[in-house]
């Protein structure tokens, strides 16, 4: 999680972690996210970065698949792809 | 973080699909290299239209380096993706400085892998191999793929990728052709799920769309519930009508609440290993 708050964030960007990369690598999209705000209520991402996931886990959605990539996120563990099970 | 997971005779191997293009089931055997275009219009050059450092993915991959390569071998009305999905021409042409140099950026962003998506990345499996096999430090390979690729396709990302995610998104050839204008779909998707979980992890995902539970998400996972019971199932619900969508008419709204709670009571029915 980042140790500033999200209205800090707003009022004084962290360069570093608002860049998308060196300018010969990246286009306008690779720092955005999309978010869709459909009419009962519920939200849809695409692109999802760990901004957007951290400033949706503050307002506490009680959404599980948000929870868990949270959770990913905060343990950042060595890539489990390297030692997953095979699972058929 | 790893090497590279390309063996050295791998890319020449690979290249010689673009003489006779037989990468993906409509095995339309074109010659690449003189200029010839098959039905993903995809010539020798992998093209990417879009990379970053996404969360959004399964919370196993996550934070995940997504490279969007331009250029499909089949069109979804509702691909999210849109025209740079099916147009290879877009986007910056895949080299290996420019990778080496995304990956370097990317793991400051906390990556813990490199995905593969689209578009389709088996058309484009040469470029890939070879670009890979000319940088020094590869992470763990997530491939994102539809899974129309041939068994040669197959064979030759064996031993290259840590992670398939198989986008399973018809549970019929009806809707697979009306939608996606590919044949035989069921057969073929099928067929390579069980390659691919010979191979490496798999993940199967699937973005349920409206109107297509009885036609599609059910017979996915009465599928998955006998040959796969234990394979890693995310449930996508975020559907929303993009690109042509609106050319089907149950295409034309977001996936309503009632089907995506349906859709999960019936994968929990079915006791799969709902991942996300």
């Amino acid at each position: 999680m980042s140790s500033r708050n999200f209205a800090e964030q707003l009022a004084n960007p962290d360069e570093s972690s608002l860049s998308a990369g060196p300018d010969d690598l990246s286009d306008d999209e690779t720092a955005i996210t999309e978010l869709t705000f459909l009419p009962d209520g519920r939200i849809c991402l695409f692109g999802a970065s760990r901004e957007v996931l951290e400033l949706l886990g503050m307002l506490q959605l009680g959404d599980t698949s948000l929870d868990a990539r949270l959770a990913a996120l905060r343990t950042q563990p060595t890539n489990p792809s390297v030692n997953s099970e095979h699972h058929d | 973080m790893t090497s590279s997971p390309i063996e050295s005779n791998l890319p020449q191997l690979a290249r010689r699909q673009w003489e006779h293009c037989l990468l993906c089931e409509h095995r339309c055997g074109v010659n690449r290299l003189t200029g010839d275009r098959g039905p993903c219009h995809a010539g020798i050059d992998a093209r990417v239209f879009r990379h970053r450092v996404e969360c959004g993915e399964e919370p196993e991959l996550v934070p995940s380096h997504l490279f969007y390569l331009s250029g499909c071998d089949l069109r979804c009305a509702f691909c999210i993706a849109e025209a740079n999905a099916f147009d290879p021409s877009r986007g910056r042409i895949l080299t290996a400085e420019f990778l080496t140099k995304a990956i370097a950026w990317g793991r400051t962003q906390g990556a813990r892998n490199l995905q593969w998506v689209g578009g389709e990345p088996t058309i484009h499996i040469p470029s890939i191999l070879d670009v890979m096999s000319n940088c020094d430090d590869v992470p763990p390979i997530v491939w994102k793929s539809d899974f129309y690729g041939t068994p040669t396709a197959f064979e030759l990302l064996n031993g290259v990728v840590a992670v398939y995610v198989a986008d399973f998104k018809f549970g019929n050839d009806d809707c697979a052709d009306r939608i996606a204008r590919v044949k035989n779909y069921g057969a073929i998707v099928t067929r390579n799920l069980k390659i691919a979980a010979e191979q490496s992890d798999l993940i199967v995902r699937h973005l349920l769309l409206p109107g297509h539970i009885d036609c599609c998400f059910r017979p996915i996972i009465e599928w998955l519930k006998a040959e796969m019971p234990n394979v890693k199932f995310s449930l996508r619900d975020g559907y929303q009508p993009r690109w042509q969508a609106r050319r089907h008419s149950e295409l034309v709204a977001p996936l309503s609440r009632s089907e995506a709670e349906q859709a999960r009571q019936l994968a929990g029915e079915a006791e799969l290993n709902v991942i996300a």
